[in-house]
């Protein structure tokens, strides 16, 4: 043991700097696998833990268009064993609030009539503020999704309009509302005290309309009772049901994209950090191949010499996992709190299950590393001690180098025909093929994974340009109408069609829901958001996946999560229950939304008009213009002139509402992973030339000796490298564009995006692609000093 | 007739450390290598004659004093002006022959002369001239692991030779070589310094030795002694071995 022992420590102490590369991969290594499965977990636990101790709902109803008695549903609902029915709760809706002297755009507003707590369901968790059974007259609670991104306070006033009256309440809690408290959601619950309720919105013409929360003990059998509350109802439910995929949606599918990407790039790292550890091992015994000759030739065995290589590398895991682990603690917290902060309760500390998956992940590792020492460390064992002192290899490896270094092909590339670095440079390439593979393969991983993630960055940073494919207008206006009464579309559509800035309008109706019966083999009905469209789709940008936007009566296009529930593709025929009437409708098209996950349907006004033929379609209006510069302007002007009535918006400020989240919340994440990727290739590769250039420090000796400059010799070793990660990183931007998005639609399909809608600037991806050949590049270059630090005497016979 | 002193070097010194302890290799050293002799340095194991070599040739760099080739101080070239003395004015010959392994021997030999940036035409006609007169034609397109070890050093001296060099500096050239092997390239040696050629050669082989006009005797990194041959009557190489016998008798 005492030999043993010695060898090993000897290998830690002189080998200093190769040491601490390999320990820096491997915990570089610990710390991305040990976040991205954290971030994985914890973003589902996060969630169901706060939606299991609000008691969450998983599917709430809303009864907006008096087609059901909401109280006769609710008695029914709270009455069935296995079921929590939250109270029944009153809500009229606004669209404007404004908070410090702004309007904040792009809000849809449920003001609530808040009854005393507990709801049964969807209990609001106080964040901040005092605790009580409803708000105080004159205050409102509002949601951390609403608080958190507008960074308001306790105290903060907020100020509404009823289009008639303007009224101001103070926040006097922040409370996390699961149901409407999602990352980009712009659907916000305010809620108020029963008196301001009655007070401040008594001037609406609008009735009450109602929400309420089912929760089920067992989700899988909510089709069972759905099926009994139809047969209960004679009908479909033909009111709007939100069901529980869509509620958790928008707080999962960010995180799915960074969890993907985590997953990925954790699997990849762990895959080259294993790849590299084999091979540093490889060419620790390949360079001491003499030295092991020797020590057998003295009579050491060669379980003894796998037990040395075993505890050195042992030991270097083991001082790398465990910082590695505990680091990874902080970056999962710092991503996971970036994209769920809604959830986040200001007193709790951090949620992440550190514990036990650190230690799952850490044994992993370990266990990794260990079985690549033993399986690489085995090679010592035909190891001849004869062959060794002689060739410095095996015979068999010694006369198969002579071959590949003899053959005509390599010979072509000899001084006579190339200038002498060029020779230099490829032969020094070709002698290292596995250094060389090695080095190629990580230019193409982190080319591909720096642009994928530029692309991704980039498609939702200038999403205005492919707001169709995400299933939304390319108007240059929204205009949404939050006073009816005091409307007239007939006299705003005349004045905007005079206007010659202006090129089109349509209008979408209210809020409908289209309820599709069971049929074949699909279980309950399933009830969808409906767009009414008053108006041309095409004109209006909303693009389709295949086929085409409804036009006639009888036409519709269906979301693509829809589709396949329904199992319907163009030309079938389906039937859908709106307001209560039963239609039978063409599929005409099929289309993908990031709204509701396409789980929603397209029709034309003129669908409605069949049974209500008064029917006026004025819940929003889009504006196409001439010339989109004239959008802020003409969105002022409409807000002046029609203040009691709309709120007109141009696309740049709704999507900097909706998408600068997106950015801030996919930012950090990516940017953290982007540079440890950068990092980590940057070490194996300066980890890799540098051993290259150990092995070869004699030949480079020679070099010297003769009159090379040492510049002229690094240049050689550089320029071969460079040119290795250049063609890496061009089959790296190939990836990049072409196979990872095909791997992220896959899982964001059930998100309803099927074709995810990037835009390629190649202005941004060859710089992206670039660094992965400078990083090669400059760790060549670094990792050749020592040419330039060392005698020709030193390096050929020391 | 005046000899011409081609290497001056003056207060030469060479100290190695390790941790906190130094080691002198070369001590405070004096000396004239002149042109067109066969300058022979012999010493005992680790008394530093190789460190020496080194230090005269560019190719490690001095702790202290001064080296003058030609009257050009060497030691305070830099990068480019040392890389283009190591190319053109000087050979070098290892004792462990140190051609690139990856190279055939005909790449090797004609290395240096692309480095120097001479003609092609004209480099792999100088190769195959030098290769024809070291007898090593044949083996031009092998790499240095299919040939003989005296096939290899052979090649190691047209390497050194190809750019035709003021000054070739030998480290025991015949040390890694069998008996017959190490007669060739001594003859090969001696032939070229009866054509002027200027050579420094370390070896701690007396036949070997014999074959010099001057030996300079290295003992703890100082020069011990320096015996010229011309001063004795010794003109066959017993004489002259027996001259180097008494003479390293003597120093030990």
């Amino acid at each position: 043991m005492n030999a043993v022992w010695t060898l090993c420590v000897a290998n830690l102490r002189e080998k200093k700097i190769q040491n601490g590369l390999t320990a820096l991969l491997i915990l570089l290594a610990t710390l991305l696998l040990a976040t991205s499965v954290n971030v994985i977990l914890t973003t589902g636990n996060l969630f169901t833990a706060i939606h299991e101790k609000t008691n969450g709902s998983h599917q709430i109803l809303k009864f907006t268009n008096k087609l059901h008695d909401p109280r006769m549903v609710n008695d029914w609902w709270s009455k069935q064993d296995g079921v929590a029915t939250s109270k029944l709760l009153p809500f009229k809706n606004l669209t404007t609030v404004m908070y410090e002297g702004q309007e904040i755009p792009n809000l849809y507003l449920y003001m609530m009539n808040t009854p005393e707590l507990p709801f049964g369901v969807d209990e609001p968790t106080f964040v901040k503020g005092d605790v009580r059974s409803n708000p105080a007259t004159g205050t409102i609670w509002i949601s951390t999704a609403l608080a958190y991104a507008h960074g308001m306070s306790l105290g903060d006033h907020l100020g509404f309009t009823t289009g008639l009256e303007k009224f101001e309440l103070e926040v006097s809690a922040i409370v996390i509302d699961v149901p409407y408290g999602a990352p980009f959601s712009n659907g916000i619950r305010i809620w108020m005290n029963t008196e301001d309720y009655q007070e401040k919105l008594s001037s609406m013409q609008v009735s009450d309309m109602y929400m309420m929360g089912l929760r089920f003990n067992d989700y899988s059998q909510n089709a069972y009772h759905w099926d009994r509350f139809e047969n209960f109802l004679g009908t479909p439910f033909l009111e709007s049901k939100d069901e529980f995929e869509t509620i958790s949606a928008f707080y999962l599918i960010i995180n799915k994209v960074i969890a993907f990407a985590m997953s990925f790039l954790g699997v990849v790292m762990m895959s080259i950090a294993l790849i590299t550890i084999g091979f540093t091992i490889s060419d620790a015994i390949l360079s001491n191949y003499k030295t092991i000759g020797v020590l057998k030739s003295l009579g050491l065995s060669a379980n003894k010499i796998i037990l040395t290589y075993v505890s050195h590398y042992s030991f270097l895991a083991i001082i790398s996992i465990i910082p590695g682990l505990l680091l990874s603690h902080f970056s999962s917290k710092l991503i996971v709190e970036s994209s769920l902060s809604n959830l986040e309760m200001e007193s709790t500390t951090s949620s992440i299950h550190g514990g036990m998956i650190s230690l799952v992940v850490g044994v992993f590792v370990f266990l990794l590393v260990f079985l690549c020492v033993l399986i690489y460390s085995n090679k010592t064992r035909s190891i001849e001690p004869a062959q060794a002192i002689r060739y410095g290899m095996s015979e068999v490896e010694n006369s198969k180098m002579t071959k590949r270094l003899g053959s005509s092909g390599v010979n072509k590339f000899g001084f006579a025909s190339y200038p002498v670095a060029f020779v230099i440079g490829l032969r020094n390439l070709l002698k290292n093929r596995k250094g060389s593979l090695l080095i190629m393969v990580l230019a193409t991983v982190t080319s591909a994974v720096l642009v994928f993630g530029f692309v991704l960055l980039n498609s939702i940073v200038s999403i205005e340009k492919t707001m169709p494919l995400w299933g939304y207008d390319s108007s240059d206006i929204s205009v949404v109408v939050f006073n009816k009464a005091a409307f007239s579309r007939g006299d705003f559509e005349k004045e905007m069609l005079v206007d010659e800035r202006v090129e089109t309008i349509g209008w979408m109706g209210d809020e409908l829901s289209g309820i599709f019966p069971s049929e074949g083999q699909t279980t309950g009905s399933k009830s969808v958001s409906l767009d009414i469209m008053d108006g041309n789709y095409d004109e209006l940008g909303f693009a389709t996946l295949k086929g085409n936007n409804p036009k006639n009566k009888n036409e519709i296009a269906l979301g693509i999560n829809v589709a396949k529930h329904l199992n319907k593709d163009i030309g079938d025929v389906t039937e859908v229950y709106i307001d209560g009437n039963k239609h039978t409708l063409t599929v005409t098209g099929i289309y993908q939304t990031i709204r509701e996950m396409s789980n929603s349907a397209r029709i034309t006004v003129d669908v409605v008009k069949v049974y209500k033929p008064d029917y006026y379609a004025t819940f929003l209006g889009y504006i196409m213009l001439k010339n989109t510069a004239d959008s802020d302007d003409i969105a002022a002007e409409l807000n002046a002139k029609y203040k009691n009535s709309v709120n007109a918006l141009a696309k740049q400020t709704l999507i900097d509402s909706v998408f600068k989240e997106a950015v801030s919340i996919l930012i950090v994440p990516m940017s953290i992973m982007g540079l440890m990727f950068v990092l980590v290739t940057f070490i194996i590769i300066y980890s890799t030339c540098r051993m290259n250039i150990r092995k070869e420090s004699k030949t480079y000796g020679i070099y010297k000796s003769v009159g090379m400059t040492s510049i002229k010799i690094r240049q050689c070793v550089t320029s071969g490298v460079v040119v290795l990660s250049t063609i890496g990183a061009l089959l790296g931007i190939v990836v990049g564009t072409s196979i990872l998005p095909i791997v992220m639609e896959s899982v964001l399909s059930s998100y309803g995006i099927v074709e995810l809608p990037l835009l390629f600037n190649w202005g941004g991806i060859l710089p992206m692609a670039c660094i992965s050949i400078v990083s090669a590049g400059f760790g060549s270059w670094l990792s050749s000093r020592i040419i330039a630090k060392t005698s020709p005497r030193i390096l050929v016979v020391e | 007739m005046l000899k011409k002193a081609i290497i001056h070097a003056t207060n030469l010194c060479k100290t190695y450390s390790t941790g906190s302890e130094q080691f002198h290799a070369i001590r405070n050293i004096d000396l004239d290598i002149y042109d067109g002799d066969f300058t022979v340095i012999m010493g005992n194991s680790g008394s530093g004659k190789s460190t020496l070599l080194y230090l005269l040739s560019g190719l490690d760099s001095i702790t202290a004093g001064e080296v003058y080739f030609q009257d050009q101080r060497i030691d305070t070239y830099n990068e480019k002006e040392i890389a283009d003395f190591r190319a053109k004015k000087i050979g070098y010959i290892y004792q462990s022959i140190n051609l690139v392994p990856d190279l055939t021997l005909i790449e090797n030999i004609s290395l240096p002369s692309y480095i120097a940036g001479h003609p092609k035409k004209e480099v792999k006609k100088k190769a195959l001239s030098l290769m024809n007169a070291m007898s090593i034609e044949e083996q031009q397109n092998r790499l240095p692991s299919q040939t003989s070890g005296g096939q290899q050093q052979r090649a190691a001296i047209a390497r050194a030779l190809i750019n035709s060099p003021d000054i070739l500096f030998a480290d025991e050239p015949t040390g890694s070589l069998n008996y017959d092997q190490g007669v060739a390239v001594l003859d090969i040696l001696t032939e070229m310094n009866r054509k002027r050629q200027s050579i420094v050669m370390v070896t701690h082989d007396i036949k070997a030795a014999c074959r010099a006009d001057r030996l300079i005797y290295i003992r703890d990194g100082k020069i011990g002694g320096v015996l010229e041959f011309e001063k004795y009557d010794a003109t066959t190489i017993q004489d002259r071995e027996n001259v180097i016998f008494s003479y390293v008798s003597g120093k030990e």
